[in-house]
């Protein structure tokens, strides 16, 4: 049982995996046990996609209400939509099913900065460490750290102020 | 429909969803003090005969920690207990007080049929 533990995000395992380890000593195995883990399983990595991710803007009426759509139409149009060539029904249930996985996140990709740490188990965003010493020093190398130019760290490294030297070599040797 | 308008009653501004009942059973229970997971499976278990699975407990109990409803205190080996914040008392208190209007008038009405 302890093997469905594995299923939950890193992130929640961090932070509870040896507190539930501890509770399932105490519980029998069982179906009942094996389910209520994998609900929580299923429930923490929504709870932490949603939190991860806020960019989503489609309301989940419209998203139910274009599936409704799709699926009727589909439904009743089928031969229509033959006539026409077109499956209007496929496409409009096809996007209604994008924009719901949309919603829920799960084709999102990671926000950059957000490596899985920080608190975990309720799905807060993880806000993002920020560089030592000047903001400008710090906009400058998270640019070049985008682009990945060893050229130009090397030339900012000569430039900036000792006190600064030590910051950007960690960086790119990180 | 009434079911749907209780249900949105009962969240109120911390919407728990199908933890709600998780969430009042271990909120009660810390009232009685700081208690780890396995402690509070059992005094749930005994108050209300309701046991809770791991999975539910520790879904409740993240979602309680992240409105600051309880906190975590330091870990006993592997065991960490979680002690119930004074927002957590007062959300308590609302839902019980609620259910006990509801208890007595069910009950009211019951020693009338």
């Amino acid at each position: 049982m302890r093997l469905l533990l594995y299923l939950y995000p890193r992130r929640w395992r961090r932070r509870y995996l040896h507190e539930v380890e501890a509770v399932l000593e105490h519980e029998p195995r069982s179906l009942v046990v094996c389910v209520d883990l994998l609900r929580g399983a299923l429930d923490a990595h929504l709870t932490l996609r949603r939190g991860r991710d806020q960019r989503t803007s489609v309301p989940i009426p419209l998203s139910v209400g274009l599936l409704l759509a799709g699926g009727v139409t589909l439904a009743v149009g089928t031969e229509a939509g033959a006539r026409a060539g077109i499956p209007v029904g496929a496409v409009l249930a096809l996007i209604a099913a994008g924009i719901m996985l949309r919603r829920l996140g799960l084709p999102s990709r990671r926000r950059r900065g957000d490596r899985g740490d920080g608190d975990p188990g309720h799905g807060a965003p993880v806000p993002r460490k920020p560089l030592p010493g000047s903001p400008r020093l710090a906009a400058t190398l998270r640019a070049i750290r985008s682009r990945r130019r060893p050229a130009a760290a090397e030339q900012l490294h000569e430039e900036v102020e000792p006190e600064y030297q030590e910051t950007i070599r960690q960086r790119f040797s990180a | 429909m009434y079911h749907i308008q209780m249900h949105r009653s009962s969240i109120g501004p911390l919407d728990l969803g199908r933890f709600e009942e998780p969430a009042v059973l271990i909120l009660t229970s810390l009232l009685d003090g700081p208690r780890h997971g396995y402690a509070i499976v059992k005094d749930v278990e005994a108050v209300s005969e309701v046991h809770l699975g791991p999975g539910t407990l520790y879904a409740t109990l993240a979602r309680l920690e992240a409105r600051g409803l309880i906190e975590a205190l330091p870990a006993d080996d592997r065991r960490r207990p979680y002690r119930i914040t004074d927002a957590g008392v007062e959300l308590a208190r609302g839902r019980l007080e609620r259910m006990r209007r509801i208890a007595h008038a069910g009950l009211a009405r019951l020693s009338r049929a």
